[in-house]
């Protein structure tokens, strides 16, 4: 480190900046997510001051492929002439408030330096009649904070030398934040593909849910207003070549989708809530489809529990699939299985500084321990419904049959006891439980058709068991007297105990083959 | 907000897409976004459309307009969000349906209701020039207004679209509103295209020529130190002039350039409307002509020559400059081009079409090049047509070298023999197993062949 002319000033190196921007975030498009934050933040703030009517905010992306440029452009508050360099300028010394601001920590702003030759900010403010203008050469600062540098550099003198500000006298009344990544390099690539950028902020932006195309978004409109939960959202449009100001939804749109290997196809019947009598102040809410639930979604950009805060996307799918892994290892393939949301509303759990996930707090370990129980419930409905289904028809109706067969033999050589009868009609009932399981799977219809046989003959011989009182040792030869026969019964109640199923069949045949009145079968 | 995609196949097309720029203006004043492209993209299919507008033209392009919206049916929530329309929809609408599955809007969007609850009429908005901007395809002219002021027409040509696209003639909008809704939008444009099917026939046609006046377009007229043009695009009925001769001074008011009109078919009447029509233009000072020339409906090749030296007999006579635009006649009911009338030959059509390639499909006004291209006499005209491809389009690097060699074989055959070796020369293009086929014709045409196909083989140019 040079030497510090006052040592009671700690001081910081530029490299640490990279720790800050680019070692911070996973995807170059994070970068955009923390723009479109900003922006959405700009735009609460100007429908706070009534500068913008609810819903009138607007975030526009537009990409130039050939010039390799990239401008986001809002029409929230702007920034003051006299805030500027605070705002833009320094770093970390955001003046959001935590409970209130989507983005708040300041820093995401300057991620683009590692993509871009220039990053440029353009502002203006409501009722000021100047624009400003802030560069940063990322060349140059990329090159200052680099770790390999020789002679560490102050971060301060670092970023204070290569940026740039300028205004300009407007008489265009506007407010505004621009924000352009001129000369995107090939680090920052899917900057320029609009595809990808699509993809992603339409699962990570806090935009709308398409009403137009997804037939179940009204249901969930409804059942918000019924709750009285609000939920944040912003108008974000792309435009690139031919596209000319594509509008970004979510990307639920479809009643039908196709499984991972395209062997089955996911139907969204309805949504469900939870919790269902959840308001404003519950600590979270959230929706998922109602599906035959048959496998992985195949769609990767609606498969799984996504979490959102202040409806910005937090950590894609993966948070919700540690939580499923937590209740337990093998469910967490379980949360691709179904497509939801869950938004945390507690104003206590904040978004961490990567924002792929929360904070460590009291509050959001209440709402992790919901959620793993929530997660729990999922997977083992998913479960469930996946045993039924990836039986095979002829083994499904067959081990019915089977049950139902060895219940109608018990019945007729007659139940050992109540014990006995209470253990037949177990099984029974798992082997209906199977077949309405099975039901609720995707069958064809003539397979459809056989399940419902087997239940129906299934029931029937449940309820023949049911009604029978009398076991095995009542039908013994009425040439025996009362004591004899408590004893044979008692005898062949002992058996059932000791014996394996096999074996206790074949005593209480021969006993019963010995002391029984002879049975009707062998009379034809 | 809607996100919509507005899709014209790739097929050959001069003029944007109207219909599509008007459903653009009608889009964005919902507040919905709007792409448009040209053919198949893949990025664009790969993202989700609440609609998707598919153009139609020629009915000979319906095959691929069919394949453009199979391409893009995966991208809409249920194929009824698909919209089909336009001049191939309305002829043939049930070769779509059949082919496809997408709603088909036949006729023209001049109703209330069409593209849903209350839409307004969208014939009658102004088109979307904007969106041009986002395709890399050159549509001509750039700088251009384009106006419909009337729509259908007053005859029932039997080979014309029109009676069965717009079945009603009459007046549409004014020349004004129209083109101060462009100017207000998109700023002032340079020239003015007139795409009426027969403008001529309306009642009051001298004040509509002056409203034309009136926005610039006066005979001599500059805009920026450019000379401005008017023109009607669709081609003028020669017989109204010669009725109403007035209306050649009329059209001489405005910067009209050229002048089109149709000479289709060869009756003595209609040439002598056409030859008194161009005469009184001419005498108002017109110097540019086009004319268009339908072939292969109920003409013969020796009205069609006739007609070519019509043309070269005024051009001499009157010191003007007709370039013919001949057109191929494709019936109504056929989605391929090929179609032969009973009066030509397979060979024939090739050979012009093969003659029209070197000039973009003009014939020259200069005589000379009308006897050059198409020979002295009838005959001649017949032994052009009838040489293979690559003798008629590179005419002067082939004169020696074969063509004078078939020539003289070809002149040997007697007329039935020439008749059965041009049926011979349609079947074997058509064939599909060619070298087979070729050789497996009569020894006597053997020599013949070879010009066709060199060896044996299937000679592309």
């Amino acid at each position: 480190m040079p030497e510090n002319p006052d040592s009671r000033i700690p001081r910081i190196g530029a490299f640490v900046l990279e720790t800050l921007t680019t070692g911070m975030y996973t995807n170059p498009l994070d970068t955009l997510r923390e723009y479109v934050q900003n922006s959405f933040d700009a735009i609460r703030d100007a429908e706070r001051d009534n500068l913008l009517s609810s819903g009138a905010g607007r975030i526009e992306i537009s990409v130039d492929k050939e010039a390799r440029n990239l401008t986001l452009r809002d029409n929230g508050t702007g920034i003051p002439v006299d805030d500027v360099h605070s705002r833009l300028v320094s770093i970390g010394m955001s003046s959001k408030s935590i409970q209130t601001d989507a983005g708040f920590r300041g820093i995401g702003r300057l991620a683009g330096i590692a993509y871009c030759k220039k990053l440029v900010f353009n502002t203006q403010a409501n009722g000021e009649t100047d624009t400003s203008s802030v560069t940063f050469d990322c060349d140059e600062l990329r090159q200052a904070m680099s770790p390999r540098m020789k002679h560490v550099k102050e971060l301060s003198d670092v970023i204070g030398s290569h940026a740039t500000v300028t205004t300009e006298k407007t008489r265009k009344k506007d407010h505004f934040l621009e924000v352009r990544m001129e000369g995107i390099n090939e680090a920052g690539q899917p900057f320029l593909e609009w595809k990808q950028i699509n993809t992603y902020l339409c699962q990570a932006a806090p935009v709308g849910l398409d009403t137009q195309s997804f037939q179940h978004a009204g249901t969930i409109h409804q059942w918000l207003k019924d709750h009285n939960i609000s939920v944040p959202m912003v108008s974000i449009t792309i435009s690139a070549g031919s596209l000319s100001g594509y509008q970004v939804y979510k990307p639920y749109l479809k009643l039908t989708y196709t499984t991972i290997q395209e062997k089955h196809k996911i139907h969204v019947k309805g949504i469900r809530f939870f919790p269902e009598d959840a308001d404003p102040h519950s600590p979270f809410w959230g929706w998922y489809a109602d599906t035959n639930c048959p496998g992985t979604f195949g769609d990767d950009t609606v498969g799984g529990f996504r979490l959102r805060k202040a409806n910005i996307g937090i950590g894609m799918a993966d948070r919700m699939t540690e939580i499923f892994a937590e209740a337990a290892e093998s469910y967490a393939r379980f949360n691709k299985y179904f497509m939801g949301e869950i938004h945390i509303q507690d104003p206590n759990v904040i978004p961490n500084a990567r924002r792929d996930g929360f904070e460590d707090s009291s509050e959001w370990a209440a709402i992790r321990k919901s959620l793993i129980e929530f997660a729990h419930e999922r997977s083992r409905e998913a479960y469930q419904l996946s045993q039924a289904r990836n039986l095979d028809i002829d083994r499904l109706v067959g081990a019915a049959e089977r049950e139902r067969e060895a219940a109608e033999k018990k019945t007729l050589t007659g139940l050992a006891s109540k014990e006995e009868k209470g253990k037949v009609l177990e099984k029974i009932d798992r082997q209906i439980g199977k077949l309405e399981a099975a039901k609720r799977a995707d069958r064809k219809d003539d397979e459809r058709k056989e399940i419902d046989r087997a239940q129906r003959e299934l029931q029937k011989t449940r309820h023949a068991v049911e009604s029978e009182t009398t076991f095995a040792a009542q039908n013994l030869n009425p040439s025996l007297d009362k004591k004899q026969r408590k004893i044979i019964s008692e005898i062949i109640g002992i058996l059932y105990h000791v014996l394996d199923e096999g074996p206790f069949g074949k005593a209480r045949d021969a006993i019963l083959a010995k002391y029984q009145i002879p049975d009707k079968e062998d009379e034809r | 907000m809607r996100n919509i995609l507005l899709v014209e196949p790739d097929y050959r097309s001069k003029f944007p897409p109207l219909g599509l720029l008007k459903i653009a203006t009608y889009h964005k004043g919902r507040g919905d976004s709007v792409s448009f492209v040209r053919g198949k993209d893949e990025l664009l299919r790969s993202l989700h459309w609440h609609r998707i507008y598919v153009a139609s033209l020629f009915t000979w392009e319906l095959p691929r307009t069919v394949k453009t919206i199979k391409y893009y049916a995966s991208s809409v929530a249920s194929p009824e969000h698909i919209i089909v329309g336009g001049v191939g929809a309305t002829l043939l609408p049930d070769y779509i349906r059949k082919n496809a599955s997408c709603s088909v809007i036949e006729g023209p969007l001049d109703k209330r209701g069409l593209l849903g609850a209350n839409s307004p009429p969208i014939a009658e908005m102004v088109p979307d020039y904007g969106i041009l901007d986002t395709v890399e395809y050159d549509y001509q002219p750039r700088d251009a207004y384009f106006l419909r002021i009337t729509k259908g027409c007053i005859r029932s040509c039997k080979f014309c679209a029109v009676p069965k696209l717009e079945s009603e003639f009459g007046y549409l909008t004014q020349v004004e509103k129209q083109v101060k809704g462009v100017n207000r939008l998109y700023g002032e444009r340079q020239n003015l295209v007139v795409l009426d099917n027969n403008i001529l026939a309306i009642d009051g046609i001298e004040e509509r020529i002056a409203d034309i006046r009136k926005m610039g377009f006066e005979c001599g007229a500059k805009r920026n130190g450019r000379g401005r043009y008017v023109d009607f695009n669709q081609g003028l009925d020669a017989r109204l002039i010669s009725e109403k001769p007035d209306l050649a001074r009329h059209l001489a008011s405005i910067c009209l350039s050229p002048v089109r009109l149709a000479f289709d078919f060869a009756s003595a009447k209609m040439e002598k409307s056409y030859r008194k029509a161009i005469e009184l233009l001419a005498g108002q000072g017109f110097h540019e002509f086009t004319n268009y020339m339908l072939f292969n409906f109920n003409d013969s090749p020796k009205d069609f020559y006739h007609r070519l030296f019509v043309n070269a007999d005024l051009n001499r006579n009157l010191g003007v400059r007709i370039s013919g635009f001949p057109m191929r006649f494709v019936p109504m009911s056929s989605v391929k081009r090929g179609f032969v009338s009973d009066k030509w030959r397979w060979r024939y059509l090739r050979g012009i079409q093969c003659v029209l390639l070197a000039t973009h499909g003009l014939v020259s006004p200069n005589p000379d090049f009308i006897r050059a291209a198409f020979g002295d006499n009838y005959e001649e005209f017949l032994e052009i047509l009838s040489m293979p491809d690559r003798y008629i389009i590179h005419r002067e690097h082939h004169r020696n070298d074969g063509a004078r060699s078939w020539t003289r074989s070809f002149r040997k055959l007697s007329d039935s023999g020439k008749a059965e070796f041009l049926d011979a020369l349609e079947v074997l293009n058509r064939s599909r197993n060619k070298p087979t086929d070729i050789a497996a014709q009569p020894r006597r045409y053997k020599s013949l062949f070879e010009h066709y196909y060199p060896d044996g083989r299937v000679f592309r140019e």
